[in-house]
């Protein structure tokens, strides 16, 4: 099991002063040169929580008093710690890190100068030359984006992560600017407990309370610990110290926990040199679409949506994502939704690599044939193919709550009456099916054939919301015979009404709400044939003053 | 000879397969009078509230100035102040639906697409016009580019038979544009423009749509359509005008190789399975304007479209 995974760990020892420098670069007011600490309020004093390499050379520390820290070194630049912006980094770091292999985690706190990304390399180290070349290609770019990292290889995630953390050389001040293989290491497959054996027992990742404890025993370097009974040291220093050395040594697994799910459906592709042009982007694109749509025509499935990541040389990930509305395995099609996207993108000085990813997949066996829409008063018509597909490219662009059915629900009040629906139906819907999964219980199973009565008097226009009117009755409950509305008369011909329409029963839980919300519906014309929806919300019969609303516009 | 030879060019003009299918109103007069007996079944379409428009230039129109004149008289023009500027009536929404929903019958397959900014358009309402509503996909963008370009990809994508589109005015390259696309993908576009919440009316501008289309509410007054009861004794009981039957005054302002004309289309009352009835009365110049209609010249006809007629075999 060890000699199955390779993992590389980065550790990133100086995260937050860098973000701190990163953050002021370009702003007015520029960090003075000089030692520079970071500060955070703890328990009424305030500490030192990092410090840059001038002032690590000067004696400070974290942890340190502030007070402490201005008498040793007088000239000391402060700033407060951003915890949040030091893991946002981090987050980003490790997106970028994707570039390298889709199952990327991250480790340790940023703030305390613990940060790390784990990554799995054993697919996909030959993609980069092997081990030593994915290294040194790792190190060099985060040390162009300005982040100092440690890296290591080894056959586990702990193993890795020790040599990163306390390996040769990790306590010099200076180790940035010393020899190049002090900040990388290699294991090879199996040596693990050979490598660690000389390493102190702070790489395991124990808590501080367990490391002083063996430490009073004079156990204090991995190798040590290794040689001990294990019954002996589990019940003497809790289970963990056994649990971390296991996992070390490839005894036990220990999973990377990924920042996102893994695509079981992927592809990416590195460039030698960055690519910038959107002519060359769609290219490398339609390559990776023809593999991803291969793999997935091969195991019968299709997409339901794609995500393409583009990795920028200085360190961003773009990250596009579409939805389809049904399972996809057309490469066109995809490429026409993500194309959507790669509009106006900025690609600053080059993409040097892309990957695109299948996050979830669907048999495409559902959708062979035609669909049909479960549907209302109308002949069911089938949802062709290329229907789908303008639905997925309105809706990618537009947004899918933008595109949709506008379907009858059962219910009084014209405003509630019609729902938003999806604008396909989930595939495999047979037509006349028991919509048992339907989340709303008050959309019916089919639609009644005929139309309900009432329908045939409603608008086709219903304000979305309703405009006030002045309007004179010349008997209480009558319609009205004038309506004003900013300032002009409509003289009212033709009258039709009242329509009493009530809320649900439900919607109104005390008995004078009821009264309160029902409304009276007016259908009238006006002279100049004009007809209007108009309603009273109160009046003689509720007991308190009538007020009009123009809320619809007939044909 | 010349029907056939009519035929020729048109087949020559549009590029497309079907690009020569016309598909009946369903109106007859109205159907008359359109070149082929209907609406194209691939092109461009607008259909304008009638608020939008200037009287005038309306009866200039149907005076027989030539449509150029028309579109270049002014971009803009004062909309008469006698509370037009309220905002619009919901006849050209109703036309709009009306001829959406023959477009989308006549087709075998594809769908119905209504483009808008808004929310305010009432399914339940539009099912007496023919549309239902689970055959109507809305896209609502409140961006006139988003919207022109749905449009496109609505017209372009072959599996819409119809797609109307709540615009504001477009330019000529914007229409000759969605003329393209609607031969291309075989579809029918309509353009409906609106007159809510504008002070001031802009008189569309050159075009090249097919037919445009204006749409007033007039009065039910018997005097000038003369139907009004005899829809409700044809359908075998007598009912009385309320505010049910809708009258609509529609102008063919221009139409492609036809001529333009005004109708006056009655719905008057419903009969109970919801096929709707509309009398169409002729054309006749001068009948408003005298106010008088010596002999209207109306022809009354069962606008059964599909819903409906599902509707009767049901019942």
């Amino acid at each position: 099991m060890a000699s199955a995974t390779r993992c590389l760990a980065v550790w990133l020892p100086a995260l937050a002063i860098e973000g701190c420098r990163r953050d002021a670069v370009g702003v007015s007011q520029a960090l003075p040169a000089g030692p520079l600490a970071l500060t955070e309020g703890l328990r009424g004093r305030i500490v030192l929580t990092a410090v840059d390499a001038m002032a690590a050379a000067a004696g400070l520390t974290p942890g340190l008093p502030l007070a402490e820290a201005r008498a040793i070194v007088p000239d000391l630049v402060t700033r407060s710690a951003r915890p949040d912006r030091d893991a946002a980094r981090l987050a980003a770091l490790a997106d970028w890190c994707e570039r390298y292999s889709p199952l990327v985690g991250v480790t340790g706190a940023p703030a305390a100068g613990e940060g790390g990304v784990l990554i799995d390399i054993a697919g996909s180290a030959h993609l980069f030359g092997g081990e030593a070349a994915l290294l040194d290609d790792l190190v060099d770019r985060l040390g162009r984006f300005g982040h100092a990292a440690r890296a290591a290889v080894a056959g586990t995630p702990a193993a890795a992560w020790a040599v990163a953390r306390v390996g040769p050389g990790h306590a010099t001040p200076g180790w940035r600017a010393a020899a190049a293989d002090i900040a990388r290491a290699i294991v090879p497959a199996g040596s693990e407990a050979a490598a660690l054996a000389a390493l102190p027992l702070e790489g395991l990742r124990l808590g501080s309370a367990a490391v002083a404890a063996l430490g009073r025993v004079g156990i204090r370097r991995i190798g040590e610990l290794a040689g001990l009974p294990r019954a002996a040291l589990a019940r003497r220093y809790g289970e963990a110290v056994v649990t971390r050395l296991d996992q070390a040594l490839g005894r036990r697994g220990e999973p990377i926990s990924p920042r996102r799910p893994v695509p079981r459906f992927a592809a990416r592709m590195v460039f030698a040199e960055p690519i910038g042009r959107s002519e060359d982007v769609a290219a490398a694109l339609d390559r990776l679409l023809a593999r991803l749509c291969r793999d997935l025509a091969e195991a019968g499935l299709g997409a339901r949506g794609v995500d393409l990541t583009l990795f920028r040389v200085d360190g961003l990930a773009h990250r596009c994502q579409v939805g389809t509305v049904r399972p996809v395995d057309r490469a066109g099609h995809l490429a026409r939704l993500l194309a959507l996207h790669l509009d106006g993108l900025d690609a600053g000085f080059g993409f040097d690599a892309m990957a695109l990813a299948a996050p979830a997949v669907e048999s495409m066996a559902a959708v062979q044939g035609e669909l049909v829409v479960a549907d209302a008063c109308a002949p069911a018509r089938p949802v062709s193919t290329p229907l789908a597909e303008l639905v997925d490219r309105l809706a990618n662009r537009l947004g899918t709550a933008a595109v949709r059915r506008r379907l009858p629900r059962q219910s009084h009040l014209p405003d509630r009456a019609v729902a938003d629906r999806p604008a396909l139906a989930a595939p495999g819907a047979a037509p006349g099916a028991s919509p048992g999964a339907a989340p709303d219980a008050s959309l019916p199973a089919a639609w009644p054939v005929s139309w309900p009565d009432g329908w045939a008097e409603r608008p086709v226009r219903l304000l979305a919301r309703p405009q006030p009117l002045d309007a004179v009755a010349p008997v209480p409950d009558d319609p009205p015979v004038l309506l004003r509305r900013e300032g002009h008369s409509h003289r009212i011909l033709r009258a039709a009404g009242p329509e009493r329409l009530s809320p649900e029963w439900w919607l109104a839980p005390e008995r004078g709400d009821l009264a309160a919300r029902t409304r009276d519906y007016y259908r009238v014309e006006d002279a100049a044939g004009r007809r209007f929806w108009v309603v009273r919300v109160g009046g003689h019969a509720m007991g308190r003053p009538a007020r009009w609303y123009l809320h619809g516009l007939f044909a | 000879m010349l029907e056939a030879l009519r035929a020729k060019l048109g087949a020559l003009g549009r590029p497309g397969g079907g690009a020569g299918r016309v598909v009946p109103l369903g109106l007859g007069p109205v159907d008359a009078g359109l070149p082929g007996g209907g609406l194209a079944a691939c092109g461009v379409h607008e259909i304008a509230d009638a608020a939008l428009a200037d009287a005038a230039l309306a009866d200039a129109a149907l005076a027989g100035v030539p449509h150029a004149d028309i579109g270049h008289a002014g971009a803009m023009a004062a909309l008469p102040d006698d509370g037009l500027r309220l905002g619009e009536d919901g006849a050209a929404t109703g036309f709009a639906a009306w001829a959406a929903g023959r477009l989308l019958a006549a087709s075998g397959a594809g769908g119905a697409v209504w483009i808008a900014a808004e929310d305010d358009l009432y399914p339940p309402g539009l099912v007496r016009f023919g549309l239902a509503p689970a055959d109507l996909l809305h896209v609502r963008t409140p961006r006139l580019r988003d919207r022109l370009w749905a449009l496109e990809e609505c017209l372009r994508s072959g599996a819409v038979a119809v797609a109307v589109a709540e615009l504001e005015a477009i330019d000529l390259t914007a229409g000759r544009r969605l003329q393209l696309a609607a031969e291309a993908g075989g579809a029918a576009a309509i353009l409906l423009h609106r007159a809510a919440g504008r002070r001031r009316a802009t008189v569309l501008s050159a075009s090249p749509a097919l037919t445009r289309w204006r749409v007033a509410a007039v009065p039910a007054d018997p005097a000038v359509t003369a139907v009004g009861k005899r829809v409700g004794r044809e359908a075998g009981r007598e009912v009385g005008r309320e505010a049910d039957g809708a009258v609509w005054r529609l102008d063919l302002v221009r139409c492609r190789d036809g001529r333009p004309g005004r109708w006056w289309v009655d719905w008057g009352a419903l009969r109970p399975a919801g096929v709707a009835w509309a009398t169409v009365v002729a054309p006749l110049h001068r009948a408003e304007r005298g106010g008088r209609m010596a002999a209207p010249a109306d022809t009354q006809c069962a606008a059964g479209y599909a819903a409906g007629e599902r509707g009767e075999q049901a019942a």
